[in-house]
Parts: C-alpha cells; sequence; structure tokens
C-alpha cells in the first residue's frame, strides 16, 4: 500500500503543477506539452485505481488526438505576436484588485466546503469497493454503457453530429474557381475520350476544335 | 421492455434529423424542401407528444428519464414554438443569405436537446441535453458567418456558457458528492440537511441554470447575443429555450432541492427582483429593438422566477402561463419585426419604426396591441401573465417581491409605451416593403388575435396548466 | 304607473340630448314638454288616489348594491309626503318646460337645455320617491349636477361658469355633511333604508358618540349632519351664497330649480325623516333659529337689491328660512304645505319676472325699468297675484301657509317658538314691502330705460302666458283647496299617515285672535306704504339710506357674506393651495417623487448600458462576482 501511496502523490503532485504551468507558461507550446503531461499523468492516476480502460483512452484520445491536434494549431499561429496581445491588455490591470478579492472569497468559501467534507464521517473509501476480478474494465463499461445508458449514448452521439455540423456549417467554404482532382472523371477516362487519330495530310496541319 | 410509445417524439425527432441532414447533402439545392419538412415534422412531433399525453408521471431507462403532465406540456410548447420560428423566419434567411439545410436542422437538434433536458429525471441526462441544445445554439448565433456581430454573438455565447457549464457541471459533482446519486428522486431524499456543501452545490447549479435564461446578474451575454445573431435566431433564443430553462428550473427547485426550499428560496427571489429591476432599467437606454427585447425578456424572466420562489404548486402554473404567453407575445414582436424591410434590408432600431402608424396602420395596431400587453396593460394576455404571477405571490404573503414586481412593470411600461409613442407621434418615414410571406401575417394576426381575446377564454388555460402539479 | 312617471322624463332627457341634433329643435322640445307634461298628470292622479285611497306603494325597479348588510333597492315610493313632492315636481316641471319654448326661442342650444330640464326633473323624481338615503343621495347629487349644468347653460360668460362653480362648490359643503350623516346613519344601523333606520331611532337616543372630540347624542350629530346637507341644498344662512349668483342661469332654470323644486330638498329632507328629527328637540331649536335668522335675513336684503331675480331669490331664500323653522317648531305637515303653495306662487313670480326680463331684452335691474304695466298687462296681472299670494294677502295660497307658519311657532310654547312667531310676523312685513317695491319699480313710476324705447315693449308670446296663468290658478287656489287636507288636525293621523311623525300630537289649541289678525293686517298696511314710498315720494328711501349708510351698504352687500367668505375661505384656501401646489408639490414632492425618480431611472439605464462593455471577461468576472455573492449570502445567512 505504501508505494500506491507514494505514487499516488507523486502523479498527483505532476498533475497539479503541469495543471498550474498550462496556464502560467507564456510559451503557448510549452502550455500544451504540459497540458499533455497532465493528461498522462492524469490517465496513470486511472490505472492506479484500475481503471485501466478510462487511463488508456485518455491516452489515445487527449494525448493521441487533442493536443497534436492542439499543437499543430499553436504551431501554424504566430506564438510571438499573441504573446503581446494578450498579456499586455491595459484594461485589465484595474480589475486586478476586485478579481483577487473574489478569488480570494470564493477560495475560502470552497475551503469551509472541503472542511465540512473532511468531517463528514460516512464517506465510503475507494479501497471497500468490491470488484469482479472476472469481468475485464472495458467489458464492465460495455455493459452498461449499452444497457442502463444506451439514451446517454446515443444523445453524446447526437452532440457529436452537432459538433460536426457546426463545424462544417461555420468554416466549410464553397471556393469557386479552384482546381480539383476529380477521381471519377480520371478513373472513367477511357481512351476514346482522350486520343483522337486524325490522319494529317502534308502540307495542310490539323485544325483543333477548342 | 419499456413502452417505447411515451419517447416516441424524442426518438422521431432524431430519426428525423438524420433523415433530413442525409436527405439535404444528396439533393441538391434542397434549403426550402428541408425547411418545409422541419417544420412538418416539428408538428407531427408535437402531434406525437399530444397523443401520448400521460395521465401521471412515468419514467424510463432506470428512472433517469420523465414523462409527466408538466414535461409533454412543455414539450409541446417547445415543438410548436420552434415550428412557428422557422415558419416564419424563412423568408429573413433567404434574404440575409443564410438559407442552408443546417439551420432546420440545427434548430431540431436543439429542440431535441430541451425536451432531454425538459424530461430529464437525472443529473447526466440533463448535461447532456443541456449540452445538446447550447451546442446547436452556439452555432446559431454565429451562424451568419459573414457577419463580425454574428460570430462575434457565437464566441461569446460560447465561452460564457461554458464558464457557466462548468459551475454547473461542479455543483453537480458537489451535490453527487453529498446525496451518491444521480437521480433527482434519490437526490431529493438524500438532501436534508443544511451542510455547506450542499448549499454550494444549489448555487453553483443555480447559477448555471441562471445563466440559461439570463437572470441577473449572470444576464451579462443575451443583449451582445441577442443583437449580434440574426434575427430569426434572436426570436430563437427569446423564446423556445427559455421555457425549456424553464422546466428546468422547476424541475430542480420542486424534485431535488425540495427539501431545501430555505437555501434556494432568497437565490430565487433575489435573481427574481433583480431581474425585474435591471430588466426594466436598462431597456430604457436602448436603441436597438433587438437589445431592447433582450432586456425585456431578461425582465419578464424575472417575473417567472417570482412565480417559481413561492413553491406552491398555483406559482408554478403562473410561471408556466407567463411564459407561454410571453413566447406568444415575442412571437408576435417578432413577426413585426420581419416586417419592417425595405429592399431586402431590414430595420431593427426604434428610429427606424417613427411614424409607422400613417403607412402602415394595420402593423403598427398589431405593436401596440403586442406592447401593451407586454407591459401589461388590462385586458390583454400580458396582463393576466403577471396578475397570476401577483396573485400567487401575495397568496404567500411575499408582499416586497410582488411591490418591487409592481413598481418594476410601471417602470417598464416606460419604455414600450415609448415605442408607441414613436409609432404614433413621429414623423413618418418611407413606407416597408409590404410583400411578406403568409405564414409571416398569419402567425402575427394569431399572435396579436390571441393577445387581445385571451381575456375571454382564460380559465381554459388556466384549467390546461392546472393538470400540473410538481409539489 | 309609477314607473311610467319617473322615466318618462329620463327618456325624453336621453331623446333629446343624444338625438336633439336628429330630430331638430322643434321636435326635443315637443317631446321633453309632452313627455313631462305626461309625468305630471300621471302624478295628480297618483296624487289622487292617495287622497282618496291613502293609497301607498313601495315600487322596487332594481337592486341596487347587495353587499354584506348593505342591501340597496332602487325603487318608487309612494305615499302622502312623495305624492305632495311628486305633483310639486312634475306640475311646476312640465309648466317650466312649455314656458322653456318660448323664453329659450332665441338661443342656439335648445335640445341641449331640454335635456337638462328633463335629466333635472328625472333626478328630482329619484330624489323624492327613494326609499333610502343612498338614492336620495343620488337624486340630491343628480339634482346638483343639473343645476350646475343649468346654471352654467349660458357657457361662454364667465359669471355664468363662476356661479355654476360656486353653487356646486357651496352645495358640497352641505353635501358633505349629507355624506357623513349617511355613513353614520349606517354604521349605527347597518341599514339606510328608511323603514329599517326609522324603527330602530328609538333604541339609540341615549347612545352617546365621540365626534371631533365632543361627546354628543348620536341622534343629535345624525339630526345635525343631515340638517347641514339640507341647508346647503336649501340655501339657509351660511350656505346660501350660491343662490343669488345662481340668478345667472336662463329664468325658467331659475323658476323651476331655485325656486320651487330643487330647492326644498332641504325641506323635504328634513321632514322625511321626521321621525328622526323628532327625537332630537336640540336639532329642532337649531332648525327653528337657523330658519328664522334666514327668513329675516334674506328678507333685510331683498329691500334693497336692485336686479329683479336677485329680489325673487331673496324672498326664496327667506321663504324656505320659513318652511324650515315650520319644520323646526315640529309642524312638517305645515312645512309642507308652504312648500307646496309657495312652488306655484314663486314659480308663478320667477317666470312672470322672466316674462319682464324677455319684454326687456334682458334687462334685470329694476331701477331701468316702470311704468310698463299698460304694455304687459297679462304679466301685470299674474305679478300682482304673485305678489299677493307670496306676502298672504288674505285667502290666497300664501296667507294660509305663512300665517299657519307663525300660528304654530307661536303656539309650540318655548322661547324659540315665540321669538320665531315673531320674527315671523316681522319679516312677513318685510316680505310685502320688497315685493311691492319690485312692482312698483317694475310697472308703475316713470319709464326709466334708455336702451330701448317704451314703444318696443311688447307683451310675451301665449306659449309663455298659459304656464304663467296656470300657475297663477295654483297660486290662488291651492291654498284655499288643499289647507283642510295639508294642515287641519285630523289631517297630521290621516292624510299624512306614516309619511310624518309626530312624537306628540300637534298643538290643537286655537291661537289668540291677534295673532292671526296681525300679519294680514301688516301686510295689507304696508301696500299703501309701499307706494307712498317708492312712488310718490321716492327721495323718502333715498334718504333714508343717505342718512343710514352703514346700515344700507350692510344690507346692499348682503351682509358682507361673500367678502367674508372671500377672506376666510377662499383666499386662505388660495394661499394654500399655492403654497402645496409652488412649494409642496413642484419642489418637493416632484423633485423627489416624479421628476427625481424619472431622472435617477434614466441615470441607471444609462449606466446599465455602458456597464455593458462588450468584453468577454467582464461579462465572465460579473458571473463569478454573482456566484460568491450568493455563496456569501447563503453562509451568512
Amino acid at each position: 500500500m505504501l508505494a500506491h501511496a507514494i505514487f499516488f502523490y507523486i502523479f498527483s503532485f505532476i498533475a497539479i503543477v503541469s495543471a498550474i504551468m498550462v496556464t502560467v507558461s507564456k510559451n503557448t507550446v510549452h502550455s500544451v506539452f504540459f497540458l499533455i503531461l497532465d493528461f498522462i499523468s492524469i490517465s496513470c492516476l486511472f490505472i492506479m485505481i484500475g481503471a485501466e480502460f478510462l487511463g488508456m483512452i485518455m491516452l489515445i484520445v487527449y494525448v493521441g488526438a487533442v493536443a497534436v491536434l492542439f499543437l499543430f494549431v499553436v504551431m501554424m499561429l504566430n506564438v510571438a505576436q499573441q504573446k503581446n496581445q494578450w498579456f499586455s491588455a491595459r484594461e485589465s490591470s484595474k480589475h486586478i484588485p476586485i478579481g483577487l478579492i473574489i478569488s480570494v472569497i470564493i477560495f475560502f468559501e470552497l475551503i469551509i466546503v472541503i472542511g465540512g467534507w473532511k468531517y463528514k464521517p460516512d464517506l465510503m473509501p475507494a479501497v471497500s469497493l468490491t470488484m469482479d476480478k472476472e469481468i475485464s474494465n472495458t467489458h464492465a463499461l460495455g455493459n452498461i454503457l449499452y444497457t442502463d445508458y444506451i439514451h446517454i449514448f446515443q444523445l453524446s452521439g447526437m452532440v457529436l453530429l452537432v459538433a460536426m455540423i457546426g463545424a462544417i456549417v461555420l468554416t466549410f467554404r464553397q471556393r469557386s474557381g479552384v482546381k480539383r482532382q476529380s477521381y471519377f472523371s480520371q478513373i472513367s477516362r477511357e481512351r476514346s475520350d482522350a486520343v483522337e487519330i486524325i490522319n494529317v495530310e502534308s502540307n495542310k496541319g490539323v485544325k483543333f476544335d477548342d | 421492455m419499456i413502452n417505447l410509445n411515451f419517447i416516441s417524439a424524442e426518438i422521431f425527432i432524431s430519426v428525423s434529423i438524420m433523415f433530413l441532414l442525409i436527405l439535404g447533402v444528396f439533393k441538391k439545392n434542397s434549403s426550402s424542401l428541408i425547411h418545409n419538412l422541419s417544420i412538418g415534422l416539428l408538428l407531427i412531433t408535437g402531434i406525437l407528444i399530444l397523443n401520448n399525453y400521460p395521465d401521471k408521471s412515468l419514467t424510463f431507462f432506470a428512472n433517469s428519464y420523465i414523462i409527466d403532465t408538466l414535461s409533454s406540456l412543455m414539450k409541446i410548447f417547445t415543438v410548436i414554438g420552434g415550428a412557428l420560428v422557422l415558419s416564419i423566419s424563412k423568408k429573413y434567411l433567404k434574404i440575409s443569405n443564410i438559407f442552408l439545410i443546417e439551420y432546420p436542422i440545427l434548430i431540431l437538434c436543439s429542440i431535441l436537446g430541451m425536451m432531454v433536458m425538459i424530461s430529464s429525471n437525472d443529473l447526466i441526462v440533463f448535461y447532456i441535453g443541456l449540452e445538446l441544445q447550447s451546442l446547436a445554439l452556439y452555432v446559431l448565433a454565429s451562424f451568419n458567418r459573414d457577419q463580425l456581430k454574428s460570430s462575434e454573438s457565437g464566441l461569446k455565447y460560447f465561452v460564457l456558457s461554458a464558464l457557466s457549464s462548468g459551475l454547473l457541471l461542479y455543483g453537480c459533482s458537489l451535490i453527487y458528492g453529498f446525496s451518491e446519486s444521480t437521480n433527482f428522486n434519490i437526490i431529493g431524499n438524500a438532501l436534508k440537511s443544511t451542510h455547506y456543501g450542499l448549499t454550494f452545490g444549489i448555487v453553483f447549479i443555480l447559477v448555471g441554470l441562471a445563466f440559461k435564461i439570463s437572470a441577473v446578474p449572470f444576464h451579462m451575454w443575451a443583449p451582445d447575443v441577442y443583437e449580434g445573431s440574426p434575427t430569426s435566431v434572436t426570436l430563437f433564443f427569446a423564446t423556445v429555450p427559455k421555457v425549456a430553462a424553464l422546466t428546468v428550473f422547476i424541475r430542480f427547485l420542486y424534485v431535488p432541492f425540495i427539501n431545501m426550499i430555505d437555501q434556494w428560496q432568497p437565490i430565487i427571489i433575489f435573481l427574481s427582483i433583480a431581474s425585474m429591476i435591471f430588466g426594466a432599467i436598462a431597456a430604457i437606454g436602448q436603441n436597438n429593438l433587438k437589445r431592447l427585447v433582450a432586456y425585456s425578456s431578461i425582465g419578464h424572466i424575472g417575473y417567472t422566477l417570482a412565480g417559481l420562489s413561492v413553491a406552491t404548486n398555483e406559482g408554478i402554473q403562473a410561471s408556466i402561463i407567463y411564459i407561454s404567453i410571453y413566447m406568444v407575445m415575442n412571437l408576435g414582436l417578432f413577426s413585426c419585426l420581419f416586417m419592417m424591410k425595405r429592399n431586402d434590408q431590414f430595420f431593427e432600431t426604434i428610429e427606424d419604426l417613427s411614424g409607422l402608424s400613417k403607412n402602415h396602420p394595420i402593423l403598427s395596431l398589431s405593436f401596440l396591441v403586442i406592447l401593451f400587453s407586454l407591459a401589461g396593460i388590462p385586458p390583454l394576455a400580458g396582463f393576466f401573465a403577471k396578475f397570476y404571477i401577483f396573485k400567487s405571490v401575495i397568496e404567500q404573503s411575499m408582499y416586497f417581491l410582488a411591490i418591487v414586481g409592481l413598481l418594476s412593470t410601471v417602470i417598464a411600461a416606460f419604455y414600450y409605451l415609448k415605442i408607441i409613442k414613436v409609432i404614433y407621434f413621429d414623423k413618418e418615414k418611407e413606407k416597408y416593403d409590404t410583400d411578406h410571406s403568409t405564414w409571416l401575417k398569419v402567425s402575427l394576426a394569431i399572435s396579436t388575435l390571441l393577445i387581445l381575446l385571451y381575456f375571454i377564454f382564460p380559465s381554459k388555460i388556466v384549467e390546461i396548466v392546472s393538470s400540473v402539479t410538481i409539489i | 304607473m309609477e314607473i311610467a312617471l319617473l322615466f318618462l322624463p329620463l327618456i325624453a332627457s336621453i331623446t333629446s340630448g343624444f338625438f336633439g341634433k336628429f330630430i331638430g329643435d322643434r321636435s326635443s322640445e315637443i317631446i321633453t314638454s309632452f313627455f313631462v307634461s305626461i309625468s305630471a298628470l300621471l302624478s295628480l292622479i297618483l296624487f289622487y288616489q292617495v287622497i282618496v285611497n291613502n293609497y301607498e306603494n313601495n315600487v322596487v325597479v332594481a337592486s341596487w348594491i347587495n353587499s354584506g348588510s348593505l342591501n340597496v333597492n332602487w325603487s318608487i315610493k309612494v305615499d302622502a309626503l312623495s305624492s305632495v313632492m311628486l305633483v310639486v315636481v312634475t306640475l311646476v316641471s312640465a309648466l317650466v318646460h312649455i314656458y322653456s319654448i318660448g323664453y329659450m326661442s332665441h338661443d342656439p342650444h335648445k335640445p341641449r337645455f331640454m335635456a337638462y330640464l328633463s335629466l333635472f326633473t328625472f333626478a328630482m323624481l329619484t330624489l323624492v320617491t327613494s326609499d333610502n338615503f343612498l338614492q336620495l343621495f343620488f337624486g340630491w347629487e343628480g339634482v346638483g349636477l343639473c343645476s350646475y349644468f343649468l346654471i352654467g347653460f349660458w357657457f361662454k360668460k364667465d359669471s355664468a361658469n363662476a356661479a355654476a362653480i360656486k353653487a356646486f362648490v357651496v352645495n358640497r359643503v352641505g353635501d358633505f355633511g349629507l355624506v357623513l350623516g349617511i355613513f353614520l346613519i349606517f354604521h349605527l344601523f347597518g341599514t339606510v333604508n328608511y323603514s329599517e333606520v326609522f324603527q330602530q331611532i328609538p333604541q339609540i337616543i341615549d347612545k352617546d358618540l365621540l365626534f371631533l372630540g365632543i361627546h354628543i347624542e348620536a341622534i343629535d350629530l345624525i339630526c345635525i349632519l343631515l340638517f347641514i346637507g339640507a341647508m346647503g341644498k336649501s340655501a339657509q344662512i351660511f350656505l346660501h351664497t350660491w343662490l343669488p349668483d345662481a340668478m345667472e342661469g336662463p329664468t325658467p332654470v331659475s323658476a323651476l330649480i331655485h325656486a320651487a323644486t330643487m330647492v326644498t330638498a332641504g325641506v323635504f329632507l328634513v321632514v322625511r325623516c321626521s321621525p328622526i328629527f323628532e327625537y332630537s328637540p336640540l336639532t329642532l331649536n337649531i332648525i327653528t333659529v337657523v330658519g328664522m335668522t334666514t327668513a329675516f335675513f334674506a328678507a333685510t336684503v331683498a329691500l334693497v337689491q336692485t336686479d329683479i331675480k336677485k329680489i325673487i331669490a331673496y324672498s326664496t331664500c327667506s321663504q324656505l328660512g320659513y318652511m324650515f323653522f315650520a319644520a323646526g317648531v315640529g309642524a312638517y305637515n305645515v312645512a309642507m304645505f308652504h312648500l307646496f303653495t309657495h312652488a306655484f306662487f314663486k314659480a308663478l313670480l320667477f317666470l312672470g319676472s322672466g316674462s319682464i326680463i324677455h319684454s326687456f331684452k334682458d334687462e334685470q335691474n329694476i331701477n331701468q325699468m316702470g311704468a310698463v304695466y299698460k304694455k304687459l298687462p297679462y304679466t301685470w296681472i299674474l305679478m300682482i297675484v304673485g305678489t299677493l299670494a307670496l306676502t298672504g294677502f288674505p285667502f290666497l295660497s300664501g296667507f294660509y301657509s305663512k300665517d299657519a307658519i307663525i300660528e304654530f311657532a307661536y303656539l309650540k310654547g318655548n322661547t324659540a317658538g315665540y321669538y320665531a312667531a315673531g320674527v315671523g310676523v316681522f319679516t312677513a312685513l318685510l316680505t310685502s314691502i320688497y315685493s311691492w317695491r319690485l312692482i312698483f319699480k317694475t310697472f308703475h313710476g316713470t319709464y326709466n330705460n334708455n336702451k330701448m324705447k317704451i314703444e318696443e315693449i311688447h307683451e310675451s308670446p301665449i306659449v309663455m302666458l298659459v304656464p304663467l296663468i296656470l300657475l297663477a290658478i295654483g297660486a290662488i287656489f291651492a291654498g284655499f283647496l288643499f289647507k283642510d287636507l295639508f294642515i287641519s288636525h285630523e289631517s297630521a293621523n290621516h292624510f299624512w299617515g306614516d309619511s310624518i311623525k309626530f312624537l306628540k300630537p300637534l298643538n290643537s289649541d286655537h291661537p289668540p285672535l291677534w295673532i292671526i289678525l296681525i300679519t294680514p293686517t301688516l301686510v295689507l298696511l304696508s301696500i299703501p306704504v309701499a307706494y307712498y314710498l317708492f312712488i310718490k315720494n321716492k327721495e323718502l328711501p333715498n334718504q333714508f339710506s343717505q342718512s343710514n349708510r352703514p346700515l344700507y351698504n350692510f344690507l346692499v352687500n348682503k351682509w358682507y357674506f361673500d367678502e367674508l367668505y372671500n377672506i376666510v375661505f377662499i383666499q386662505s384656501s388660495k394661499k394654500i393651495g399655492l403654497f402645496f401646489w409652488k412649494t409642496v408639490d413642484i419642489k418637493i414632492i416632484d423633485k423627489f417623487g416624479p421628476d427625481g425618480v424619472s431622472s435617477l431611472i434614466k441615470n441607471l439605464s444609462l449606466r446599465a448600458s455602458k456597464f455593458q462593455s462588450g468584453f468577454i471577461y467582464q461579462y465572465a468576472f460579473m458571473i463569478l462576482i454573482g456566484l460568491s455573492a450568493l455563496l456569501t449570502f447563503l453562509i451568512l445567512y
């Protein structure tokens, strides 16, 4: 159990520090890297509590796809120029004192809540959960995802569909005058369409239609 | 095997969305067809709901989805509202060059999301529904992507809404932590203590919801988004999502949080008072009609919240009546706005209305009726709506709320009357076009008549709504 | 029959008022006159039935208010008292309607005038036929309103408008008393229906009330309040100032409203409420004193007035004083009798003076007249008949009623009674003198008008004379014919029945002979005296007025009542009003109220708009502020 605890604290520490670094770091590329680090440590935490499927999915989806996409986007933008724009806002400086007050208030209020949590006696410890070792994590998830939560699962599909439609509507432009490759016409091209054999009379030449 | 009849409307609308999408992709230039089809499909959905109108509450999917009189009634409002919005905005879309197949489909998606929200009996289902509708709304807000204002409004809405969703989710997790369940009924039984954690959970959730219905002080997005979005989308924003959000509000307050009434009641009263006063005061300085509608909708939301705060069935029913009458009034108002068109250009400031009565007497009369009703002048429908609210509030001896409400009505009357003054007494301007679509005319006529003649059949409406009993 | 009687004038009024333009001037005149005449005939039939069969009826037309213990009906109560009033009202009204056809022939607004007259008749009828205080009040206000319309009928004349407003405002003081009285009655008895109230009266005799910090018996308070109402309407002293000014209205109006009907409403009220007043000796004494004072005061003022209508107006005031002190000494039936006869001769006098004014082309000053008795023979004779009746010339109607009043006052036997009788006799002398002064100055002596030649004066048309003749017949015979019915000792039980209550039976002693003889003697003697003063030796009155300047001025200025009121009430209330308007309203209430609030809201609105900066981070920040505010609130709460 000691090793478990040690690793838990190591990964948690890394996760929190990298999360802070994501927001603090001035270089956007660094931020994305810290984000990846954050994802990785969280997936480790998932694996530690026995949710290996979630941990792996986390790695594949967030690190493999989302974060890499972020990286592409960030690298395509002019980072140096943005830096000036984002951090030298003149207006916002006068909001800092009020902002600090508000955030301190919320922080302390949340501490009150957490303080209450600590003394709540009947909170279930995670280790007490009985887990069926026979059924794999993936299997168990699938068991409820396609039964009890089928409607939520389907609705999530709808959400993704809407996101897709939205992305298309907002970004897709039909540009005129762009030359495109037409696979269909390329493949379906016959010899007869492309080549014409003409008998050229001497001293007359050939006249093309176009 | 669960009885799918009762959720056939949701299934039907999901299938329709996919069908329309495929049809739109494969058939060229099918915008008009898709538009008309979506109206028809929405109406069929409405009929399906009506056909399976429940007489008691039924739950599905492990108690996470509920069909009762409240949900069915509100779904019918939503669906009909959506169909009307689509039908009157066709011409506007064509002229604004945004007549695409995605528009009605996104509206359908958001309506599906609202239906899920309305019927949700579980935090997760609720959240998925909420996201479904909001996601569609973000896209709709920036639908006119070539216009800076539209894109801006979409972005603003998206960012702020994300923040509020975050707060909402945080509240949900707090609630889950304390009640060990996401199911509303179980939460309702579990939440009995007055622990700060619970209170915080409630506050976070209420803040998220208040953002969705744009109650003060979580309203800041509304004026900008209303102004920037295409007018047809503004109309949609101002009417349909409010119905859904109000239902969720009712559901949250009176199912999971019913035992925490001491905690949430002051919050709701505060939101209500702040919205009523702020909506009335801020609207006075507005010149853009869409912005003005935004502030007026903030004010009207204040009155509906006043109905919710009293914690009686009468109050809830009053709120439901209020929101439905409000929907009718807004439909009428926007029909008028759609008619303010000259040479394929729409006008939306108060000055553009000046002297309208000289050139367009009938349109001006409708304006007059609708604005009077919005101001709550008897015997128009808007008066009855307010009357029911105040009645239920006073019955519970919440005199302060009633007095503030009445005072803000007086202030609000000022800017409605100001518009009427501009219409009737200012210098006339050029004539507007009169080639409006039949749907637009019919919708304006119906909404005006409904407002005007409501006093003849108030008991009918009250009777229908009185079947909604939550407590 | 009762319903027809009551509603015919209303129908006539509506027809003429709303459709007068369509049916034309002449038709509206005919319709109104005809309908009111039918009404008059019906009331005569009713009166006959009451006399012969002791007919009594209470027709409930509709239920009016049914709220808690307050049950009030629209009803037509017919008994001896109301039948007498019905006859007076409808008869005089019908004659005035007919007379107006001639008198108003040059006026462009005839239908409106006729509509007002008929509406007034209707209101007066609802007043007298009421079976409860509320309907009475309705009629009371109705006649007040019509009186306002009619006094201000020539609304382009400033003085007419001012007079109309004055009449309305002064009446308001009286009405306030009446309303308070009705409130008190409802408070004490829980009902406003006459029969129920009168039944319960004996139960509250000893009840004390605290009113304005004074302990007073409930019954006295009710009676005083009701009497204040009556004083306003019947122009008794202190509230009389509107009546002379009301002469700005057309003369038929003066005849109908300010002589025969509306001003007698106060007397009617006192008589109708005799079952209450009988239990309040204090109020009865007050009534006696007020009535007596009014009679004397008005007669003295009438002596020196020069406006023909104002003389008659003060005379009316004075005669109303007689009626009140008759009621005050408990002789309600005599008061009614004088009301009845007075209606005839005073209407006659007014209409006659109208005829004179008409002939002189709207000249009202008697100093501008004279020596026209040959030119206006019928008017002259009729006026003399009226004057004789008024002064109480033996065997004309005024003789019976006025003498009876003085006799009963004497027979009352207390100080107030003797005093009243004495003043009554003296006033009768004054009455006679100013009446004859009017006749002599108008018809005899020398012609004094320089605006028009004597040749141009001509007699009024027949349509104006016929009503005069009918009234003259009434003035001559009404007293003789009806004296047994009204004031004989049997009539108290027989004719009047329950409509008048006498707590103690009227004194049936015969008064001493000298008291019966003294009035007629003085009246007869006054004729030659007046002749001597105003025809033979005109210098004497002038010399007298010269040598007694203060007294003369005192009388000419009507005892300085108007001036006094002007200083005490009008100027001070104007000052208070100005103070409240300029200082309190504009500087305080408007500044902090409407103007202040609206500018505040404008300000706030501007700020709210500015607040909407358009920056997302501000909006997000606002959400967080709201969140933390709610959290903090709940933690502290």
